[in-house]
């Protein structure tokens, strides 16, 4: 009934906006979500046991999955990942840190702009992998090379969105904050701070995903821990199962990350009209 | 009465601003109240690109006093400069030559004298109705108890009542522009400069709201620079029309409209008054559309 009245007040419009919102979002999503992962399981579980693929390069999805406790008891699994999970916030702190500052000067300065940007344009398109002898050789062969790989990750991706957000700020808006007396500062606070907050949501998963294989570089090339270390013993020793269950926990711990910042974001700008979903 | 002699008695004033307040208010000069706002031989050059040597004279020489209480409608072609001279009435952009003064004194930036509504709407998404009205007040500090009566107060006038947490994109064009005018008008300025407010929305809303504007004008005793395109809101709203020439723009002529108020373009239109002003303006404009197009 309330998508077909001729409801033209506000609070009609509202409430045909929420139910709508409600309607698509709700129960039926989370089943979709649960029949999709659900599928996926099952057809790598059968095919793992009746293909006649070798273990060694399918093993099947519950080998891995009890691979995971089997690590625990080895006393390996707890500590390396708190170390990696250490580093990886600790890296991604920085290059937040830096990086957000950067990209709101970058963005409302036009000297900087063009003095600053290609050089962040060269960082975010530079393979990592090809940083890393540099970083080595500078940092040196220690913990603090891996932050600096997650850092450096984390920095262009999140800097060249937020900049890109900044300058795109509503013109008018900013019109009108000048007009009724807004400080540089006030406008910054007031005007661009909230209207780049979708930008940071978006560069900060960017961020993140780069800041993971960061992550992960840095662990590969300095094997004394982190989840990255468990991978390398374990492909030179043929577990392929052990490489795919600490796989799947990397892969939950990006899916969770990129959650936590949308639900975060979601509840920043709750002012937005209701995306397509 | 000469330039020179113009800026003498200015300058006189300015040490007594009191003493010359009351004299306009009885009357001023040359009998007619003292222009509150005084627009004097405008120059304004905009670059077409950054680096590029090549500029864009958005106004030229262009003059205009406005009076205390007075409502003046600007009328012209798109691109003649008309949002131009509200930047630089409202000290966003300085002019290459001439000057504005308000009060006989120069503007040099913004101020709480005067407040703008925008064609759109300039309203902050993330705010709520309230805390958009509440924008200008709290901008300049001012976050007492007062200023929350002020707030409650402008919206129960522009008929927003019931609607104070929702957020702009709940709202229908018409209100999201009374939101605009309460923000405006939340701060209390002497000032009201409006850069075609009504040309996003449909024309029954465009009429209603024109209703509205005189309404509330003609309670707050505003003085109002309002910019448009239309002839026929230009005539219905203004105490005064100003044509703009095509660009660059100057103030091609003024006319003054003495049709009773309120007015309202459903009862006006069968006026003969009416019709023939409304030629009359039409003809001035028209010239200018032609020329702004080459022709």
């Amino acid at each position: 009934m309330s998508t077909t009245s001729l409801d033209t007040t506000a609070e009609g419009f509202i409430g045909r906006i929420g139910s709508r919102f409600k309607g698509r979002s709700g129960l039926n999503f989370a089943l979709i979500t649960v029949v999709n992962v659900a599928v996926f399981v099952i057809v790598w579980e059968l095919v793992a046991t009746y293909s006649g693929i070798p273990k060694l390069f399918l093993p099947k999805i519950s080998a891995i999955a009890s691979d995971i406790p089997q690590m625990n008891a080895e006393g390996i699994l707890l500590l390396n990942l708190w170390f990696s999970v250490k580093n990886f916030f600790i890296g991604l702190a920085v290059g937040v840190v830096i990086g957000l500052p950067l990209a709101y000067a970058i963005g409302s300065i036009k000297f900087l702009d063009r003095v600053l940007s290609p050089y962040l344009w060269a960082l975010y398109s530079i393979p990592r992998i090809i940083l890393l002898p540099l970083v080595l050789l500078w940092v040196g062969i220690n913990n603090n090379a891996r932050l600096a790989i997650v850092a450096i990750s984390v920095l262009p991706s999140l800097a060249v969105v937020v900049m890109d957000g900044v300058k795109t700020t509503d013109a008018t808006m900013l019109r009108a904050a000048r007009i009724f007396g807004a400080s540089r500062w006030q406008q910054f606070l007031h005007v661009i701070v909230p209207s780049t907050i979708p930008f940071i949501g978006t560069g900060l998963r960017m961020g993140m995903l780069r800041g993971l294989i960061g992550l992960y570089i840095g662990e590969l090339f300095i094997t004394q821990n982190g989840i990255g270390s468990i991978i390398a013993y374990a492909s030179v020793r043929f577990r392929t199962a052990r490489v795919f269950a600490v796989l799947l926990l990397f892969v939950l711990f990006a899916v969770s990350n990129l959650a936590v910042t949308r639900a975060i974001e979601t509840r920043l700008t709750r002012w937005r009209a209701p995306s397509g979903l | 009465m000469t330039e020179q002699m113009e800026r003498h008695t200015e300058k006189s004033a300015d040490s007594f601003g009191d003493q010359r307040l009351q004299e306009s208010s009885l009357g001023g000069v040359n009998g007619k109240d003292h222009a509150l706002i005084q627009v004097h031989g405008l120059t304004v050059e905009y670059e077409r690109a950054l680096g590029k040597n090549e500029h864009i004279v958005a106004l030229k020489n262009f003059s205009l006093d406005v009076r205390e209480g007075e409502f003046v409608t600007v009328l012209g072609p798109s691109g003649c400069g008309k949002s131009t001279l509200l930047n630089v009435i409202s000290g966003l952009v300085f002019p290459k030559e001439g000057d504005v003064r308000v009060d006989g004194k120069p503007v040099t930036g913004p101020s709480p004298k005067w407040a703008m509504v925008f064609q759109d709407y300039g309203l902050m998404p993330w705010r709520t109705v309230e805390k958009n009205v509440r924008f200008g007040l709290e901008m300049q500090k001012k976050l007492d108890e007062e200023a929350e009566e002020r707030v409650r107060h402008y919206i129960r006038m522009v008929g927003l009542e019931g609607f104070e947490d929702a957020y702009p994109r709940e709202l229908s064009g018409g209100m999201r522009q009374r939101v605009g005018l309460a923000r405006a008008l939340a701060i209390e300025p002497e000032i009201l400069l409006m850069d075609e407010p009504f040309a996003a929305v449909d024309l029954i809303t465009r009429e209603l709201m024109q209703d509205e504007i005189s309404r509330i004008i003609a309670k707050t005793g505003k003085t109002v620079i309002f910019v448009t395109h239309s002839v026929d809101e230009a005539i219905i709203l203004g105490d005064r029309l100003v044509v703009v020439s095509a660009r660059p723009g100057r103030a091609k002529c003024a006319i003054e409209i003495d049709l009773p108020k309120p007015r309202s373009e459903h009862s006006l239109r069968s006026s003969p008054e009416y019709v023939s002003l409304r030629d009359r303006v039409w003809s001035e404009l028209s010239a200018e559309v032609q020329l702004g197009r080459g022709g």
